[in-house]
């Protein structure tokens, strides 16, 4: 039967990781078995060709890439922001657009502390602009947050804002 | 907490998803990142997508929620490791960005060399650089189990037991997987592996 072949058994022959009383069967087998000594010679040379293909090594960069990832994972969620990190200037405009300010700003500021300034004509007119507004990373992130905020009622405001999002 | 007897990464993963100490995570990356890194290499060759990669494995191990340490972390990671890299084998669009790959390679040589054996002669190494870059070309184009459990057992140099866990699947199945690899090479690279030399016998 073919079993006296090498079959399945070829790659850990040819690699030197079959032992014990199959190995000594091939042995003998592959003295009188010239298909299955081709094989073997062939399997050997394509594991000597793999084994002198160069791995791909982290590049300087990679830890550095790998931690910012983590980090953005573990950013505190929006709600914490809000309680916690953020204020808005306390411009004269109106409640849904100070909302806009708050929310805009904790979704998009990259963490604590972020402290950038902007012209006051740049933030009003950005604040000015309808929803979409929250997409737009490069106004949002330079809009100056500073000054006091009365956190119940801007909560207020946003839970409000929220409502009319759905 | 459950004993995990001698697998000390499967503890530290274990404290980690308990605890979620960013410093215990970081031992465990600190150890399998060239692996992880290399392992997905195998997938895609492109070296910025293999760290893309090799991030989004270890995004995976980081966000794990539960962790049962019933098996060698090696074998956990590898099973997130493949299943990582397979979705990514499985993207529209991913042969074509092979084939590119390829190509550049053929004109620019953009990708490292294979290295030959320093005893060979120079004829030699050139064989085998050939034949190199032919078997990687096969190996990409292989059934997506077959070329798992292939990278797994020549470059990751994992037994069929590891392998086997990492593809949820038994030992004969790799057993065949492998071999089915193995012959298509064969096969696939004939011409290449003409006068190959004859099989030492090894005791």
């Amino acid at each position: 039967m073919s079993e006296h072949h090498l079959g399945e058994d070829l790659a850990e022959y040819a690699s030197g990781s079959l032992a014990g009383a199959r190995k000594e069967e091939l042995d003998a087998h592959l003295a009188g078995c010239e298909a299955c000594r081709r094989a073997v010679a062939e399997s050997r040379r394509i594991f000597e060709a793999l084994a002198v293909s160069p791995a791909v090594e982290p590049s300087a960069g990679f830890d550095r890439a790998m931690f910012a990832r983590l980090d953005a994972i573990d950013a505190p969620p929006l709600w914490a922001r809000v309680l916690d990190f953020f204020t808005v200037p306390r411009l004269a405009i109106g409640g849904g657009l100070a909302a806009a300010a708050i929310v805009a700003a904790v979704v998009l500021l990259p963490g604590r502390g972020a402290e950038h300034a902007v012209p006051e004509g740049e933030a009003v007119a950005a604040l000015a602009e309808p929803p979409e507004l929250l997409e737009n990373l490069e106004v949002l992130k330079e809009l100056d947050v500073i000054e006091n905020l009365d956190v119940a009622d801007d909560l207020e405001v946003i839970d409000q804002m929220e409502d009319e999002a759905g | 907490m459950k004993s995990v007897g001698t697998d000390g990464d499967a503890e530290r993963m274990a404290r980690f998803v308990s605890t979620r100490d960013r410093r215990v995570f970081e031992a465990l990356f600190a150890k399998h990142r060239r692996s992880m890194v290399a392992y997905a290499g195998r997938y895609v060759r492109n070296p910025a997508r293999a760290e893309e990669l090799a991030q989004e494995i270890f995004v995976r191990v980081y966000t794990t929620k539960s962790y049962a340490p019933d098996a060698p972390f090696k074998t956990w990671l590898y099973r997130v490791a493949t299943n990582v890299c397979l979705n990514e084998v499985r993207r529209p669009g991913y042969k074509q960005r092979i084939a590119s790959l390829d190509a550049s390679v053929e004109d620019e040589g953009g990708v490292a060399e294979p290295a030959a054996p320093a005893f060979t002669s120079p004829e030699a190494q050139v064989g085998t650089q050939q034949l190199a870059r032919k078997l990687e070309e096969v190996l990409g184009r292989l059934p997506e189990k077959q070329r798992a459990a292939f990278i797994m057992t020549r470059h990751e140099g994992m037994s069929l037991e590891e392998i086997a866990a990492a593809l949820d699947t038994s030992v004969s199945a790799v057993k065949s997987l492998v071999h089915r690899a193995l012959e298509t090479m064969r096969k696939e690279a004939s011409a290449l592996l003409e006068g190959a030399p004859p099989a030492e016998a090894r005791r």
